[in-house]
């Protein structure tokens, strides 16, 4: 797994830990000290990442998360992919 | 005026201190206990990381064994924490009472702590998403979890801070960027005894100014009161249980049979 480290702007801390192979995400660990609301939630969000392109899971996940109502305090789907397109 | 509840202030080590937060959060999504407000110190000194951050990879294990620190997973999210010489409050309340959402409560919820200071003559300020500054330095820290309508939030106040320590629990790959962070920190963080210039400070005294200073943000009035018979209970249970184990240290594992009721 690559991790990668990625201060958001105005927001927080993310310590991501990766597999990315062909452009496809094969495992993701999302770390940091931003909130997630309900916190499990996380745990969706990283399996639902999981055989998504990255430079197309964007629309998606946003998607996904607003369906699951899940709220994120601290970073953005947008800063995901950029800090994701840091460590590809 | 309405009346929340007001705890005893009690010193114990984090892994309880966390468990009696969550134990007053399950207590409150029961109707077992209304809003409650209590304040805490921590024997001995620890490190709290937030529910998502990985353990190992933000603390250094052999020097927190070294200084005898106890580091425990907290159930609410943010950064990892040193409690060492603070005033800690936690509180819980029904989102039926507090009809906000997640970054104005924090604003709202933190307005007592500014307050409090403002009590002792200090003059602070929220910045969002979860600080209280004094002249731009951090002197407060706070986090909240939301369960089944119920909101749990907790903030450091501090009264001193040994920037040194901290970070030498802190896992920093990069030495050089270590003592940076150090310089950044002692100019970037205050404390009640830096900004009174005095280190005797009565913690009753503090207690009343904070208690206060709720009161006021919050328009409420406090009956005092122990712990319920349930929570003491429930905390037993989760002090045992969860924030002992390395289940939950490690891989934020628990499976929780409290929650799910209602």
């Amino acid at each position: 797994m690559e991790k990668i480290d990625y201060k958001v702007e105005g927001g927080k801390f993310l310590r991501i830990q990766t597999d990315i192979k062909d452009g496809i995400i094969k495992d993701i660990k999302i770390r940091g000290d931003f909130f997630v609301y309900p916190e499990t939630a996380i745990f969706k969000i990283e399996y639902f990442l999981k055989g998504k392109k990255l430079k197309s899971f964007d629309s998606s996940l946003s998607l996904f998360i607003n369906t699951e109502d899940i709220k994120i305090i601290g970073f953005s789907v947008a800063d995901l992919k950029k800090a994701l397109q840091l460590g590809a | 005026m309405k009346k929340w509840r007001i705890l005893e202030t009690i010193e114990e080590s984090g892994a309880k201190q966390m468990a009696i937060d969550e134990a007053m959060l399950i207590a409150r999504i029961n109707n077992l206990v209304p809003n409650t407000l209590r304040f805490f110190t921590w024997k001995p000194s620890a490190i709290t990381i937030g529910f998502f951050q990985d353990l190992e990879q933000e603390i250094d294990l052999k020097k927190v064994k070294d200084l005898k620190v106890d580091v425990i997973r907290r159930y609410s999210g943010g950064g990892a924490v040193f409690h060492e010489d603070e005033l800690t409050y936690s509180l819980v309340v029904s989102e039926k009472d507090l009809s906000l959402n997640v970054l104005d409560s924090y604003k709202y919820l933190c307005q007592g702590v500014v307050n409090g200071l403002k009590n002792l003559g200090i003059e602070a300020e929220f910045k969002s998403i979860n600080d209280i500054l004094v002249k731009g330095k951090k002197i407060s820290g706070n986090a909240q979890t939301r369960k089944e309508g119920v909101i749990l939030q907790h903030g450091t106040i501090l009264l001193s801070i040994d920037v040194e320590k901290m970070f030498s629990l802190l896992k920093i790959s990069d030495e050089k960027l270590k003592g940076k962070l150090i310089t950044n920190a002692k100019e970037g963080v205050s404390s009640i005894k830096n900004e009174l210039q005095s280190t005797d400070i009565d913690l009753k005294h503090l207690e009343k100014v904070f208690r206060q200073g709720f009161s006021q943000s919050l328009n409420i009035d406090f009956n005092e009161a122990i712990l319920s018979k349930e929570e003491k209970e429930i905390a037993q249970e989760l002090y045992e249980n969860k924030y002992l184990s390395k289940d939950w240290s490690y891989n934020q594992k628990y499976n929780n049979r409290f929650y799910g009721k209602n």
